[in-house]
């Protein structure tokens, strides 16, 4: 169904972009090339090479393209539409780039792309466009150095491709999709994994929604990047699944966020940020839910955190001391072991943990509702010993989940003299963890284990139980009212 | 491998030991005691409790460390003691209590002496107890807990019976029941070594006696030699109203050892005394038919 | 070593220790604790999605630290003494048999009466998961069993080794219970005061970590259950650095050591004396 629609505005886009040309280039074009002149490609036909049929054809062409194996080392530099029917293949031989597009509108469907070089000095990659605009919809990209790299190509369209790295050691990986200079881009129903990122420079505008990046370094970089729109993806399993580097205006929502691990990873980094709006995320299960460094850095510009979900992980949200002007608003800090950890030595300042008698649930809140509002009577106070002590110093985190720390905290709550100072204080904890209408669905559990362990757990509570009958004949005995006394040890 | 028989030489003997010598710390528990004991014969350690008795048995069991040599039927306890503990049937002073029935414990003794279970249950019937067997071993009486004890030393057929105070903690009816088995037993050729502090347990069973003192053996004694050493006797009073009881309990409060039945009186006294039991007695107001000494 | 008396010594411990007031008092509290902990560590929610390990899960995971090697350290405690206290060792070893079997059927003995009390508990813990549709792996859980089983045995073999030359009860439960609080606590603590005091390094403060088997088993069951032992700071760091993939299979071996070395340790011990 999405995939119809996506073609169906596909289409239109195509329709548009053709109009426009006719409007831009004016007198060359002849009536002819207009109304789409269409070419067939393919190993039995009169034109069997592809490079051939690019070569000849006539801009604004369609190319139509069917089943078969072409080399890569195209180069495209007037603007055709390539469609690949019956899953045609484009084979670099691990060699170079497969399609280079210089400064034209080009579109790209239907083709599997495989073995670039590994050449990062050359950025050996999939498909590049330097220049011009991108419509890339429905690829399949295998074995790629880079596998979507767009320079300059305003406006451009990436949608519904699979992009799959090459296996690589990790340091030599290249990016999913590179986006460089180009403002206003959408990125779409994508899915990258294995690779390296899937990066924006310098881009101004532009969404990039619903995509899958996993197993990548970064999942999704914003570098210099402003007025982004990231909304619906499922970034997973990276070692940072999304990281905003110096830019503003950026707006995340709906996202899901989970089993982010790494080298100072976590679900999502921001670093420089300025006037972000964090909405109906749901962080779960990473190293560091959100990890926030000095944003924001403008005088006068507050970021927003409503309506997430933190659950399950190492630590919640994470702040360098540097960081103020934070709201944080009916947000759901579940299970953290630690709910909100200082990365570094300082003390929270200047956030704001409630807005308008609305502030976040936290799993571990131990006050009461005495007048049914929803929300705590008392406040929500960070105040624990060991925590304390983990965040000024990291290498006690080894002694997490160990009876010593539990007595820490519990000597603390017990001895007002060794309590540490309040980390931050919640004045309006909710009582019940409020659901964001932006939240991500959540994905059912897998059921397929499930009986099997089941199975095993029952086999295994049935041989102990026999066992202990055996050995413990209360029901043989018992008739004869000559039950064993029991001796300790004995 | 015959352990080393060229240095000790055992000469056919059931149970051998020579210069055996115990110490813990710088206290000797045993001093050299020798003795040899043959095949078939009943023999008794007889001395006050300290004497050293069961540290004896413990060394030819072979789980007290001792220098002098040991022989069970040629085997040496520190070269080859499970050899000499298949030899031999141990029965304790008290069984330990453990969380098992009559029947459990017969068949996990057996297992130990890789026996066959059905014979070791037989061994149950022979002794009277078979009935017992899915009784828990804490809720038997002290005879049958003994008796069971006999019955589990009894598995796997041994040639020699070790026996530590084996009437210790029995009533009159119970030791007397509990001899009479041992010399049924011995009779049908078992070798027994028992130790005892009760010189009429002594003399029911044994025919030779070892009197041992302060970790050494003082005497290798005849039963008749034992009796003239002892210089006990038993002191017979025929009571003329009855007052069993009462005559009897102000005799075990004197620290005799006093049983009756009827109108009888038997008290085990050394030879001297006489006049001083017969005195308490009129002071309690028990009169006294006839009294004669009985030279045991 | 005749295998049939060690069968049988073993079955009669097991069958003791299975009768015993403890067993029944460990056997429903670890059950307990185990069906809460699979709850809540390995349940997930409508709001989160994916089970996970938090606060919650971590406080259960405590508490099995707490009792898992308290059972163990005790049930290995009293075995030897007990039946030396009661002469019933005694009467054992004046049987046809050897030390070497009465101390190993023993020692196995116990083990199943350890591994079948844990594995009551932990069967329950499954079933209760697969009904309420829970999504942990078979595998995870599996490992999880494992892992418990293994910290168990190697606090029977310590409880055990103490047993081999204590004389009383009561001398034996007092060391088990110092040695337990040592463990879980007290070493914890002072290696805590160090790294702070004396600046240790990541490294070191593992390796001095490593001793403890107790740590071992929170290393290894993070491990499973987080994927990663990222959540343990700079140290947890190092140890997936330097050990990378053999972190596992080393953090068993340990494991494991601490449930064999004592054995041979407590063998001599026992075996230097005379039977009492």
């Amino acid at each position: 169904m999405r995939r119809a629609s996506a073609f169906g505005r596909f289409g239109r886009a195509i329709a548009i972009a053709v109009a426009a040309l006719v409007t831009v280039g004016g007198a060359p074009l002849s009536l002819a090339a207009a109304e789409t002149e269409t070419m067939t490609v393919c190993p039995t036909c009169e034109i069997s090479s592809l490079a051939e049929a690019i070569a000849s054809a006539p801009a604004g062409a369609r190319v139509e393209v069917h089943g078969g194996v072409y080399p890569g080392g195209l180069v495209i530099e007037k603007p055709v539409t390539l469609v690949g029917i019956d899953g045609p293949v484009i084979d670099g031989g691990g060699s170079g780039t497969l399609l280079q597009v210089r400064g034209a509108e080009v579109a790209i469907e239907g083709f599997t792309f495989r073995a670039t070089g590994s050449n990062h000095d050359r950025e050996d990659a999939a498909i590049v466009f330097d220049g011009g605009r991108a419509v890339i919809t429905g690829n399949r990209i295998e074995d790629a150095l880079f596998g979507i790299y767009l320079k300059q190509a305003h406006g451009s369209i990436v949608r519904d491709n699979v992009i799959l790295a090459k296996q690589v050691d990790v340091a030599m990986r290249g990016d999913g999709i590179k986006v460089w200079y180009s403002n206003d881009t959408l990125i779409e129903n994508n899915v990258a994994q294995d690779g390296r990122d899937v990066i924006l420079w310098y881009a101004n505008g532009g969404t990039v929604r619903g995509n899958d990046f996993d197993r990548n370094r970064y999942g999704l970089h914003l570098m210099f990047s402003n007025g982004i729109r990231i909304e619906g993806n499922s970034l997973d399993e990276n070692s940072i699944g999304l990281y905003v580097m110096y830019g503003r205006d950026i707006t995340i929502v709906g996202n899901s966020l989970s089993n982010n691990h790494g080298p100072s990873g976590g679900g999502l980094g921001f670093k420089d940020v300025d006037n972000a709006v964090v909405e109906g995320n749901r962080f779960v299960a990473n190293q560091i839910g959100a990890q926030v460094d000095t944003s924001p850095v403008q005088p006068g510009v507050e970021n927003l955190w409503r309506g997430n979900v933190f659950a399950f992980n190492d630590i919640g949200i994470g702040l360098t001391p540097s960081v103020r002007h934070n709201i944080f608003t009916e947000n759901s800090f579940i299970d953290n072991t630690e709910h909100v950890s200082v990365l570094g030595r300082g003390q929270l300042r200047d956030l704001t943990w409630a807005v308008d008698g609305r502030g976040n649930y936290w799993s571990d809140y131990a006050g009461y509702d005495a007048d049914g509002d929803g929300v705590g009577d008392r406040p929500y106070r960070s105040q624990r010993l060991f925590e304390s002590l983990m965040d000024e110093r990291p290498v006690l985190r080894l002694f997490q989940f160990s009876p010593a720390a539990l007595a820490l905290d519990f000597a603390a709550k017990a001895f007002p003299e060794v309590r540490p100072e309040t980390k931050f204080e919640d004045p309006a904890p909710l009582m019940q963890a409020p659901r964001s209408p932006y939240l991500p669905p959540v994905a059912a559990a897998p059921t397929g284990s499930r009986l099997a362990l089941g199975v095993a757990s029952s086999l295994a509570l049935i041989a102990s139980l026999a066992v202990v009958l055996r050995l413990r004949p209360v029901f043989s005995t018992a008739k004869r009212g000559s039950r064993p006394a029991y001796a300790l040890g004995g | 491998m015959e352990p080393r028989r060229e240095d000790t030489e055992t000469n056919g003997s059931a149970l051998l030991a020579r210069d055996v010598t115990k110490r813990y710390g710088s206290v000797a528990a045993l001093s050299g005691v020798s003795f040899d004991i043959g095949p078939g014969e009943a023999v008794a350690l007889w001395g006050p409790n300290g004497a050293g008795k069961t540290t004896i048995l413990r060394c030819i069991l072979g789980l007290a460390r001792y220098t002098g040599e040991i022989r069970v039927e040629g085997h040496d306890p520190r070269r080859d003691g499970r050899a000499v503990r298949r030899a031999i049937g141990y029965v304790p002073q008290s069984l330990p209590v453990s969380p098992m029935t009559v029947g459990e414990m017969v068949s996990f003794v057996a297992a130990l002496k890789r026996t066959e279970r059905d014979a070791a249950m037989e061994r149950l019937a022979s002794l009277g107890i078979a009935d017992q067997r899915d009784k828990a071993i804490s809720a038997l009486s002290g005879g049958m807990k003994q008796r069971l004890a006999l019955a589990l030393a009894l598995i796997g057929s041994p040639r020699i019976l070790l026996l530590d105070e084996p009437t210790a903690n029995l009533d009159a009816r119970g030791r007397a029941e509990l001899l009479d088995l041992l010399s049924g037993l011995n009779r049908e050729g078992l070798t027994i070594l028992f130790s005892s502090h009760r010189p009429d347990d002594v003399l029911a069973l044994a025919q030779r006696i070892l009197m041992i003192e302060r970790g050494k053996v003082q005497r290798d004694a005849t039963p008749a030699q034992f009796r003239e050493a002892l210089g006990a006797a038993n002191l017979v009073v025929a009571l003329k109203n009855g007052h069993l009881r009462e005559a009897v309990e102000t005799l075990v409060g004197l620290g005799y050892e006093a049983t009756g039945s009827g109108h009888v009186l038997t008290v085990q006294i050394p030879v001297r005394e006489k006049a001083r039991v017969i005195s308490h007695l009129a002071r309690q107001g028990i009169e006294i038919d006839d009294f004669e000494m009985e030279r045991l | 070593m005749d295998g049939t008396i060690v069968a049988a010594i073993a079955a009669r411990e097991a069958r003791a220790a299975v009768r015993s007031k403890w067993f029944v008092l460990y056997a429903v509290l670890f059950a307990v604790l185990s069906v809460g902990f699979s709850i809540v560590a390995m349940g997930g929610s409508p709001l989160t999605g994916e089970p996970g390990f938090g606060r919650t899960s971590a406080g259960l995971l405590n508490l099995m630290l707490l009792m898992v090697p308290l059972i163990g350290l005790t049930v290995g405690a009293q075995s030897l003494v007990g039946e030396r206290q009661d002469q019933s060792l005694e009467y054992l070893l004046a049987q046809p048999v050897s030390a070497a079997e009465v101390f190993l059927g023993k020692y196995l003995g116990a083990a199943l009466s350890l591994v079948v009390t844990l594995l009551l508990g932990f069967g329950c813990a499954g079933t209760v998961l697969a009904i309420r549709g829970g999504s942990a792996g078979v595998g995870d859980f599996a490992l999880l069993v494992a892992l418990t089983l293994l910290l168990g045995l190697g606090a029977l073999s310590l409880g055990y080794l103490i047993s081999s030359f204590t004389a009383q009860m009561s001398a034996a439960l007092g060391i088990a219970i110092t040695l337990w609080l040592a463990f879980v606590i007290v070493g914890d603590l002072g290696l805590m005061g160090s790294a702070m005091v004396m600046d240790l390094s990541p490294e070191t403060l593992l390796t001095l970590t490593l001793l403890n088997p107790l740590d071992v088993y929170k290393l290894l069951s993070v491990d499973q259950l987080q994927a990663s032992l990222d959540v343990l700071g700079p140290a947890g760091a190092y140890a997936m650095e330097r050990f990378g993939r053999a972190l596992v299979p080393t953090l068993l071996g340990v494991l494991a050591l601490w449930v064999l070395a004592p054995l041979p340790v407590g063998y001599r011990l026992f075996t230097r004396t005379d039977v009492r």
